[in-house]
């Protein structure tokens, strides 16, 4: 990506307000006005969540490289359009989530899966204490058979179910931030995501605690 | 007031569980293969910028349209069909039709039929037909649409040319 002055002076002038909403947009109006480096300041920004995301919907790590670079140039190209009504994070992420949806609905006859793997590096401590406590085997085994298991889980959710429950649980969005995203009534967020637990709860019966919906 | 069932403490909750899949992240170096590419389709982007007919064919080439193509052609090929049922000839042809009111003029004797007939929809096939008069009798069979929530009910006429002209119909 570019990393230039200009890349810097744009970097210092966006994280200098306290909204990041506003910084979001003012950097939407300098990618309006001609400016690519901010362009390539939003995609540092987002990547990893919009990669993220992409590939917890796929649930495969090629699909959702390429399924990243399109949501980018189609944010891009669709720039003109983006009129600051909603923030400029949850319009990406409406895009991003359309283009996985999509690729789902085109691949739905040649399913296959491929996963990234764990990284323990700054992974929360706790959350890792916890999954391997009273364990008998090695952590990383166990890790493994966890991540085997979840996947597995999740791959027989229905994929508007599955968006809602990676938007919640992994990316951390909030019930309202997902009604604007996949377009939907915050009730429906909330009820996708309540069946979606269930149903994970269900399938994952040996591996959580009873009562966990919450 | 109701207390929550106890939490299974000694083991992890769903949300926990999913946690775990912040953990699945690519390594380092993709990142940098993924800049990269990024850039050179950027500039692509900025560089070729699809005409409106190639942006209108791309719209149109979208899967689920061809589908929707072939489904609004095969209703418009049945609704022309439909249009024309006493065409003539002896092919079988079928067509829809709401039941039609009892005219003035309908046989007393048959006041039955026309209760039957009356606020439904019926099937119309044309069993036989003289294609070389215009006047000759012609053989059809009515098939209730909702016969299958009544119990069935077939009704064979016969209904002459001139006879569905004044709308009048022979049992």
């Amino acid at each position: 990506m570019i990393k230039s002055k200009s890349w810097q002076a744009i970097s210092a002038v966006a994280t200098a307000t306290d909204n990041p909403a506003d910084a979001d947009w003012r950097l939407v109006e300098k990618v309006k006005s001609g400016n690519l480096a901010a362009f390539d300041l939003l995609v540092s920004k987002y990547k990893q969540r919009i990669y993220s995301t992409v590939y917890n919907i796929t649930s495969n790590r090629e699909d959702a490289a390429d399924l990243t670079q399109e949501t980018f140039i189609k944010a891009f190209r669709s720039l003109d359009r983006f009129r600051g009504h909603s923030h400029f994070y949850t319009w990406i992420y409406r895009i991003a989530v359309n283009a996985a949806l999509s690729a789902i609905k085109r691949r739905r006859l040649r399913t296959f899966f491929s996963f990234e793997a764990i990284q323990e590096d700054g992974a929360d401590p706790e959350t890792l204490a916890l999954l391997s406590s009273g364990a008998e085997t090695s952590k990383p085994v166990l890790l493994r058979e966890l991540q085997e298991k979840l996947n597995e889980a999740l791959q027989k959710l229905s994929p508007k179910h599955r968006t809602v429950v990676v938007l919640f649980e992994i990316e951390g969005l909030s019930h309202e931030e997902i009604a604007e995203i996949v377009g939907t009534s915050v009730g429906t967020v909330r009820s996708r995501l309540h069946y979606a637990k269930k149903q994970l709860q269900g399938l994952l019966a040996p591996y959580v605690g009873k009562a966990s919906l919450t | 007031m109701t207390m929550p069932p106890p939490q299974d403490s000694s083991k992890p909750s769903v949300g926990d569980l999913l946690r775990l899949k912040r953990m699945e992240r690519p390594p380092e170096h993709f990142w940098s293969t993924f800049d990269r590419r990024l850039q050179r389709n950027l500039v692509q982007a900025v560089v070729c910028r699809p005409r409106w007919w190639q942006r209108v064919g791309a719209w149109l080439l979208r899967p689920g349209l061809g589908l929707a193509a072939a489904a609004a052609s095969f209703a418009v090929v049945f609704w022309l069909s439909a249009a024309a049922p006493f065409s003539g000839g002896n092919a079988i042809q079928s067509a829809e039709y709401p039941a039609e009111r009892a005219p003035e003029s309908s046989s007393p004797e048959f006041p039955f039929a026309w209760a039957a007939v009356e606020d439904r929809s019926f099937a119309i096939e044309v069993l036989s037909s003289e294609a070389t008069s215009p006047s000759a009798d012609e053989h059809f069979q009515l098939t209730a649409m909702d016969a299958p929530r009544r119990g069935g009910e077939l009704l064979t006429l016969a209904m002459t040319m001139e006879g569905r002209s004044s709308r009048t119909v022979h049992y």
